[in-house]
């Protein structure tokens, strides 16, 4: 427990844990819509909205942002994290 | 502590009540479970009503329409373990003394959200980026399939067990069988979930009748005892966590099986939080049913089935007997009072003298879930 909470830098890569290509959500969604959990080295677990249709669990992933969506107020623009191009 | 037992089950068959109101679905349930306990019903000393999504004093709403109103009636929230929450509290008001006849209810309606995944809670961060129950059980057995090799038909086969369960309960949902390759063509939920591997939308009430050991042998011949009850929340992990093994049903498991004394060899059927496929191999696996990594080979041995070793969901269990989630606590514990009187028909296990339900649920960032609460009864 504790309340000595500080902003820090993240790391920009992780590894993709787990993911699901979901066909099933709010309408706001861009759909098929890519979401998981990308493990940063620093310990940290992000769940996180994914782009490209050739993932797997453990690829290298590194973060972005993108469009997730569509609502009144116009385009949802979230982080994204992408496979890493070697 | 006084021991606790149960004297009286009642449901109303789960499925679709769109124009039921949540008091309606729930009244019939008590009144089934007062009439199997067979006593007068001012009796009741106290009442633990659980839903989820039901709203609010909606125990008042029920014991009012039957005109048992004017006791103690506390209403219980813990998403799908509400009602196995409002059991264990129905357990600890006998246990302290207090009561002596408690009733315990579960009821919902899910058909008021007009279908879709279950609303999550908008406060809740994960949510806010898109996150939904059946899209964070397919991560769960995506990892699952990933780490030990398991096929999607392993994986669609508990699908298939539990529909074929279910087409023998009066009370489920869905009472057709199907096949594995009818699960794996049904429409995409999220990957790898197709829609027959999701548990359905659903409305429902179940209800039970609790009494103190000593009561309840006054009162019937064949009371069912509570062996344990434990309930237990999740813990906040912000970090790593594997996701192929349930913390909080783990932790749960342990603790309960060393309050009743007992282990997993010596259960004879359970009914488990089988709200996607994939969560019943986790679940054999966390109460040492079988190894880790060793939940499609149980089920594949037909281990699982009724006849089996060790016979899973024998009432269809979330997949086919539903899971209008505030609901499901106390149906299961319908379902495994009545295996151990004997009662359970076609899907009857034979010779069950100990039983045990477990319902955990509830969606919540950094949680494996929100709550877990498990129960052990022997005839």
């Amino acid at each position: 427990m504790g309340e000595s909470i500080r902003a820090q830098a993240m790391p920009r890569t992780g590894v993709l844990y787990a993911f699901s290509v979901v066909h099933v959500a709010a309408k706001k969604w861009k759909k098929p819509m890519r979401i998981g959990y990308v493990d940063l080295k620093n310990g940290a677990r992000v769940f996180t909205h994914l782009e490209g249709a050739d993932l797997a669990i453990g690829d290298e992933v590194e973060v972005g942002v993108g469009t997730v969506g569509d609502d009144d107020e116009g385009p949802i623009r979230s982080f994204v994290f992408r496979k890493v191009e070697r | 502590m006084k021991g606790a037992s149960v004297i009286g089950v009642g449901m109303i068959p789960f499925g679709k009540y769109p124009d039921t109101n949540i008091t309606d679905l729930g009244w019939p349930a008590v009144k089934a479970a007062i009439a199997d306990a067979g006593i007068d019903a001012r009796r009741i000393q106290a009442v633990y009503s659980g839903t989820a999504r039901g709203g609010a004093m909606v125990g008042q709403r029920i014991m009012g329409r039957l005109g048992l109103a004017g006791l103690p009636i506390v209403n219980v929230e813990n998403a799908c373990s509400s009602s196995s929450s409002a059991m264990a509290q129905g357990v600890m008001a006998i246990a302290s003394g207090a009561y002596d006849i408690v009733l315990v209810i579960g009821v919902e309606k899910l058909t008021k959200f007009g279908g879709g995944t279950l609303p999550l809670d908008e406060d809740d961060w994960e949510v806010q980026l898109g996150l939904t129950m059946p899209a964070l059980y397919a991560m769960r057995a995506q990892r699952y399939m990933h780490d030990y090799g398991v096929s999607l038909k392993d994986v669609a086969g508990v699908s298939v067990k539990n529909r074929k369960n279910g087409a023998l309960n009066p009370d489920a949902q869905m009472r057709k069988e199907v096949s594995v390759e009818e699960v794996l063509a049904s429409r995409m939920i999220a990957d790898p979930f197709t829609l027959l591997q999701c548990c359905p939308t659903g409305d429902g009430a179940a209800a039970i009748i609790l009494a103190s050991n000593a009561m309840a042998k006054q009162l019937r011949s064949d009371p069912i005892e509570v062996r344990a009850s434990h309930l237990t929340s999740g813990r906040f992990m912000s970090g790593f966590r594997d996701m192929t093994s349930p913390e909080i049903t783990v932790r749960g498991a342990r603790e309960i099986f060393e309050e009743a004394g007992l282990g997993p060899e010596d259960i004879d059927v359970a009914e488990v939080h089988d709200a996607f496929s994939i969560a019943e191999l986790i679940y054999y696996e966390a109460f040492g049913f079988c190894a880790r990594g060793e939940g499609a080979a149980l089920l594949n041995s037909g281990a699982t089935g009724i006849g089996g070793r060790i016979p899973i969901n024998p009432s269809g269990g979330l997949l086919a007997k539903g899971h209008p989630v505030g609901a499901t606590g106390a149906a299961q514990v319908v379902e495994i009072v009545r295996q151990l009187r004997g009662q359970a028909g076609a899907r009857q296990v034979e010779g069950a003298r100990v039983g045990m339900t477990h319902a955990t649920g509830g969606g919540i960032s950094g949680f494996d879930h929100g709550a877990c609460s498990i129960h052990i009864f022997q005839r």
